[in-house]
């Protein structure tokens, strides 16, 4: 979807760091969780490996008139709430819904019978979470909300909030940028 | 088809594997701050939860039972939890890359879950058959699931409360947790003779 005018209340905000710059383009990544940042098996860990694999390219410049995004800066990031929520039940529910049914039908059969019944509900629940979750695939792409914001500039933007109620965060969302592409560096 | 809804009910409220068996509090706390993370958190340890159930049942049957190793029992199963860990990471990396970088960081939490190993240890313990075992599963993660949405929406009541210094942030979770506790002993009973 990744759409340009994106309700508050429906985004899931989170933090990207801009690892790589170039030109009219900037790679953003997503920025690690505290407890990843140290642990010391985050070399090897397949969280970690994700991380350092996957990169989202946005247009350097957020809005007309603002300095382009410098590298290592961090920016807030957005997903579609709604559209998680549901790729999520569909991801885990729909194998677990099809993974019983088949339990559930080949259960006279025997113990034998009812696994084999569980693994060939579990992979056609699988094959159709993936087909359902594909059709999605573009409201699960973040956007980009806007700069972050530091501890220190939060508390003196706080005293502009309380005279121009929600200014800053209405137009950080407005100014939604969407992804141009992904690709792996 | 009533056997499998009173086994649903009584492994899902009745004997719920939180409020009534006090497994997986670590998580039931550590993710129940907004409800978007605890919906996540709660799916991805019912899929956990109902996988491994299955095939900790299939170690015991298959392997540790007929070749008199139940004293490896423990240490089996909690590798066959990492393992069906792993698996659903990868499942889900393959079913959609953005959900994955969206929830995947939660996933290798759920190894260390005692809950899960809880569930299995004691279905297996209880000596059903595979799908009786995979139900109970399924009930225990759907009830964790439940309970931990249910407490996600009143922290995200009580953030807004005006709490007494002392109780503020853990303690009056646990508070709560406790009566949420004993709501759900009302549930005892139920559907049993």
């Amino acid at each position: 979807m990744n759409t340009l005018q994106v309700p508050q209340d429906d985004v899931i905000e989170g933090l990207a760091r801009v690892v790589a710059v170039d030109g009219t383009l900037a790679w953003l990544a997503a920025e690690q969780p505290s407890a990843c940042g140290s642990c010391a098996t985050g070399s090897t860990c397949s969280k970690g490996k994700a991380e350092s694999a996957t990169r989202w390219c946005v247009p350097r410049t957020l809005a007309p008139g603002q300095a382009p995004l410098a590298l290592g800066e961090q920016v807030r990031v957005g997903v579609d709430r709604s559209a998680l929520n549901r790729a999520t039940l569909t991801a885990y529910a729909l194998p677990l819904v099809t993974m019983l049914a088949g339990v559930i039908a080949l259960q006279d059969g025997g113990d034998i019978w009812a696994i084999m019944g569980a693994l060939g509900g579990l992979l056609a629940g699988i094959a159709g979470a993936r087909t359902l979750v594909r059709r999605w695939h573009q409201a699960l792409v973040p956007v980009v909300l806007g700069r972050a914001i530091s501890t220190d500039s939060l508390a003196c933007s706080t005293a502009a909030t309380n005279r121009q109620p929600g200014t800053p965060h209405s137009i950080a969302m407005k100014g939604a940028i969407a992804v141009v592409h992904k690709r792996s560096l | 088809m009533q056997d499998f809804l009173l086994v649903l009910l009584s492994t899902a409220i009745v004997n719920n594997v939180v409020l009534a068996k006090f497994l997986g509090l670590c998580p039931f706390m550590g993710t129940s701050s907004r409800i978007d993370t605890a919906m996540g958190m709660g799916l991805a340890t019912t899929f956990v939860l109902t996988l491994s159930t299955g095939f900790v049942w299939m170690a015991e049957a298959l392997v540790l039972a007929p070749l008199d190793l139940s004293f490896l029992r423990t240490m089996t199963f909690i590798l066959v939890i990492a393992a069906v860990v792993q698996f659903t990471e990868m499942i889900i990396r393959r079913i959609s890359p953005p959900l994955y970088e969206a929830l995947g960081v939660y996933l290798p939490l759920i190894t260390t879950n005692c809950a899960v190993l809880g569930v299995a240890l004691l279905t297996v313990q209880a000596g059903h058959g595979f799908g009786t075992s995979l139900l109970r599963g399924f009930g225990a993660g759907s009830g964790f699931a439940l309970v931990l949405v249910i407490f996600a929406g009143l922290r995200e009541r009580l953030a807004l409360a005006d709490v007494p210094k002392a109780f503020e942030g853990a303690p009056i979770g646990f508070i709560t947790a406790g009566i949420l506790s004993l709501a759900f002993l009302g549930f005892a009973g139920l559907g049993g003779h």
